[in-house]
């Protein structure tokens, strides 16, 4: 394993201190680097990379594999006593309805980009201003971002080009502006997505090959992908994927200017007496010992909720936390998943997890016939011991020769192919992070506590498409195909809201260039800025806003002008 | 990755005390050095030298294995490994560093592509067979997790909140008694039929969590100490870790992907079926289908 401390360890004085490094700290560490500023990266998980300092082409090398037991037994997810959160669906509930890892995200060198399969499609210009186009609806949220699509293009472009992301232009009818092609041509297609795209077809609908950040050719000294089948939950052997280390951070540690220590928790920002100013952070060292890190300016770049979290850990009722808002309007995305099951292996585990989207059901702003839904994405991916567990305990097949019988017949890794629409949920104030009164992690501290319920909102969408999705289905050729029942909360760890963004000090937690309105030196630059959460996976547009947020800290009105030429 | 032209020359296989790793990067094949010790790494399927469970339990354990997964013309969950798969559970923190993640990137299992895609006779070392050291977190919480709240200093952070936790070692042993004392005798003694009566009776979370460790040691890697020969992923159509060999792989000098003839990705398989569906499962699936409100195609 990497020593807890790389990159320039000479370092000791530092422009800005981030906390996470995942893909919104490690977009905001290259930037800040690449234009000669001073960071400190502090990233709770351990480094699973090696080398991602050192400079030869060979590297970074990594300890990951195609072992699902590793990716089971807390690689991935961090267990329980590390992340323990707790549930309710609104206050009536109580104090709350369970524990356990609702909605966690990795906690390692590059976050969740790490383990995820990287879907990364852009937002379209309408996803910006969904205040505007909605009229008012009860008990929901929705308002405008303080940025438009176009102000972010050239971020979503940079982030693209420097991650290294496959897709193919003009086949999304739905495709926003974009000012370069994408950089690399599409994979290998799946055979059972080909098989869903002629139903598709078919009915009128298009699948195109989906946009994700994983090398379809060798790509800025990485290798291409070579289809090995276990991509979403687990870390690629070969970094073909853009993951966040590897696609940014790996660039802010080679400038020199770029210090990182992982297994390094913060568990509290600590505020300048009587100042609205962050002085230092508390952090828990790898040998479980406690000191302070000092910079000019802090940035938050965990996730939503544990940005929020740290907020609400720093000070009584939050710290910058004058609108009341800090923890509200959590969006997770609601998620509709249409299954079906062919008579024939279709063998989608042999590839990466999702190599087709459809956009027809993202909706129209303010039109009933079409309600707002959001991006589809077919896969299929299974690994056997989460298949064999899901059969015992979704499926109810009982153990002994059925259970044995199941996983001969493949019947839900080899023969079935999801077909899983993401969908828009409804920002409310009530849907919020706050912290647990009761919930202790390792460390001692408070836990997360989520209070989320859905809004009519996102269920009109999930009854105006579910039976859609089945009728691609069928005419794809499944045998059955069913839309599986929801879960407590929708699972879909695409985490936004919480700090949102605004101009108003009185509507948002922080100004469109990412400081909190009430505290001079603290910013937030991932999805926990979002005002709405669009209907498109989070990942892409988290990287390309926290690119933004950093640009702006170099040239506040032109950020553009902080961007390295790609 | 692939290999150098002319590296195919003879069967190798590369070991950590010659190069142990060839990487292609953006097209350059370079060959690395491990950095790390050089003895040899332990078999992975040998018997722990740390026991935990007495033989009875492991002979009771083995008649619930069999249980979950039983013998036909494939073998079942004890001859896949089970028994060894749980005792390398139960006494990982026993070694340093702890048996529980398996290092990476690659098995022994598949070999090095050659240039134009083929496979060539050169295989990668083996490096699931070492484990990964934890984080001093991940560690508290193994601890927790396979010894209990009563053997973690200060007990677990939430006891209070939701009760001491009972860690997988003493929930083993407390299952495995008392299965023994819903038989009447040892588990191996009884008739097939008999367990059935002791299975649906034990403790739900006992039983919940022999199932998900009979499935994880008859579908995981080797390494881990079940799946026997791999007999648990070829039992179920599966090739497990397929790098470095991939089910794609991307040809530098024409610049377009290949796919493996035998193990396609984008068209249909040419070989027969080789478990249909049967009339059971279709059974279920209709019942299921039907309780959700899907659609079955005539």
């Amino acid at each position: 394993m990497s020593d807890t401390i790389i990159g320039n360890k000479a370092l000791d004085r530092f422009d800005a201190l981030i906390i996470g490094s995942g893909p919104a700290g490690s977009a905001v560490a290259s930037i800040l680097c690449q234009n000669g500023r001073k960071v400190l990266v502090l990233e709770a998980g351990p480094n699973y990379f090696e080398g991602l300092d050192d400079p030869r082409p060979d590297r970074p090398l990594n300890h990951f594999s195609g072992d699902e037991i590793k990716s089971r037994r807390g690689l991935v997810d961090p267990m329980l006593a590390i992340c323990p959160r707790s549930y309710r669906t609104s206050e009536a509930d109580g104090e709350r309805l369970g524990v356990g890892t609702y909605e966690v995200l990795p906690q390692t060198v590059g976050g969740g980009s790490t383990f995820s399969d990287l879907k990364f499609p852009r937002f379209t210009p309408t996803d910006f201003e969904l205040g505007s186009r909605l009229p008012a609806i009860p008990d929901a949220n929705f308002a405008d971002w303080p940025i438009s699509y176009a102000e972010l293009e050239p971020f979503y472009t940079y982030v693209e080009y420097t991650s290294g992301v496959q897709g193919l232009d003009g086949s999304d009818p739905n495709q926003p502006p974009r000012s370069k092609p994408y950089p690399m041509p599409p994979g290998v297609p799946q055979y059972g997505g080909l098989l869903i795209a002629e139903g598709a077809r078919k009915l009128g609908y298009t699948l195109f090959p989906a946009p994700t950040c994983i090398n379809s050719r060798p790509y800025r000294g990485r290798p291409a992908c070579q289809d090995c089948g276990m991509c979403g939950g687990f870390g690629c052997p070969i970094n073909a994927k853009g993951s966040a280390a590897v696609g940014s951070l790996r660039t802010a540690l080679l400038s020199g200017n770029c210090q990182l220590h992982s297994q390094t928790r913060v568990l509290r920002l600590v505020q300048k007496s009587g100042q609205a100013e962050i002085a230092a952070v508390e952090a828990v060292l790898p040998d479980g010992s406690r000191r302070m890190f000092t910079a000019d300016r802090y940035i938050l770049a965990c996730n939503a909720i544990e940005d929020a979290r740290m907020v609400l850990l720093s000070a009584p009722g939050g710290l910058g936390n004058s609108s009341d808002l800090v923890g509200r309007n959590l969006t997770l995305h609601a998620k509709l998943v249409a299954f079906g099951i062919f008579n024939e292996r279709v063998h989608c585990h042999r590839s990466r997890s999702s190599t087709f989207f459809m956009t027809d059901f993202r909706g129209v702003p303010n039109d009933p016939l079409h309600p707002l839904g959001g991006i589809v994405e077919t896969s299929g991916n299974g690994t056997p011991i989460s298949e064999a567990i899901q059969y015992w305990s979704q499926l109810r097949v009982p153990v002994g020769p059925r259970l044995k019988a199941m996983m001969r017949q493949g019947v839900g890794r080899d023969r079935g192919i999801a077909m899983s629409l993401f969908h828009e949920d409804a920002p409310q104030l009530k849907n919020r992070v706050d912290l647990d009164p009761r919930l202790r992690d390792i460390n001692g501290t408070p836990g997360a506590r989520l209070t989320y319920g859905p809004h009519p909102f996102e269920q009109a969408a999930a009854a105006a498409y579910g039976p859609k999705l089945l009728d691609i289905m069928m005419a794809a050729g499944a045998k059955y195909a069913a839309l599986l029942p929801e879960g407590e909360l929708p699972g879909t760890v695409h985490l936004h809201g919480t700090l949102r963004f605004g101009k108003d000090p009185k509507t948002s937690v922080c100004r469109p260039d990412g400081r909190f309105h009430d505290i001079g030196n603290l910013y937030a630059c991932g999805g926990a800025l979002f005002p709405t959460g669009s209907g498109y996976s989070p990942t892409l547009t988290i990287a390309a806003l926290a690119t933004r947020v950093a640009a702006a800290m170099i040239f506040p009105g032109s950020p553009e002008r902080a961007l390295p030429a790609i | 990755m692939a290999l150098p032209a002319g590296a195919d020359s003879q069967k190798s296989q590369l070991t950590r005390r010659q190069f142990v790793r060839l990487t292609v990067v953006g097209g350059a094949t370079l060959v690395w050095t491990s950095g790390c010790q050089d003895a040899p790494p332990p078999e992975p399927a040998m018997m722990p030298v740390p026991r935990f469970l007495t033989d009875e339990e492991r002979q009771g354990l083995a008649v619930l294995a069999d249980y979950v997964l039983p013998p036909d013309d494939q073998p079942g969950g004890a001859a896949l490994g089970a028994v060894e798969y749980v005792e390398a559970l139960l006494t990982a923190l026993e070694y340093d560093p702890p048996r529980l993640l398996a290092d990476g990137p690659f098995s022994d299992r598949n070999p090095i592509p050659l240039p134009d895609g083929s496979p060539s006779n050169v295989y990668p070392e083996n490096s699931f067979r070492r484990f990964l050291p934890l984080t001093r977190e991940q560690l508290l919480s193994w601890r927790l997790q396979l010894y209990g709240s009563a053997d973690v200093p200060g007990g677990g952070p939430n006891d209070g909140l939701l009760g001491p936790t009972l860690g997988f070692r003493e929930l083993c042993r407390q299952g495995l008694a008392q299965a023994r004392q819903l038989a009447g005798r040892p588990l191996a003694k009884l008739e097939a039929g008999e367990v059935d009566d002791v299975w649906r009776k034990l403790r739900p979370d006992f039983l919940g969590l022999v199932t998900e460790l009979v499935i994880a040691a008859a579908f995981g890697a080797p390494e881990y100490g079940g799946n026997r020969d791999s007999a648990g992923w070829k039992m179920i159509h599966v090739e497990g870790d397929v790098l470095p060999q991939g089910y794609s792989f991307y040809n530098e000098q024409t610049g377009r992907y290949q796919e493996r003839p035998d193990l396609p990705i984008s068209t249909k398989d040419l070989r027969p079926d080789p478990d249909p569906m049967d009339a059971e499962t279709i059974l279920h699936l209709e019942f299921v289908v039907r309780v959700l409100g899907g659609r079955t195609s005539p």
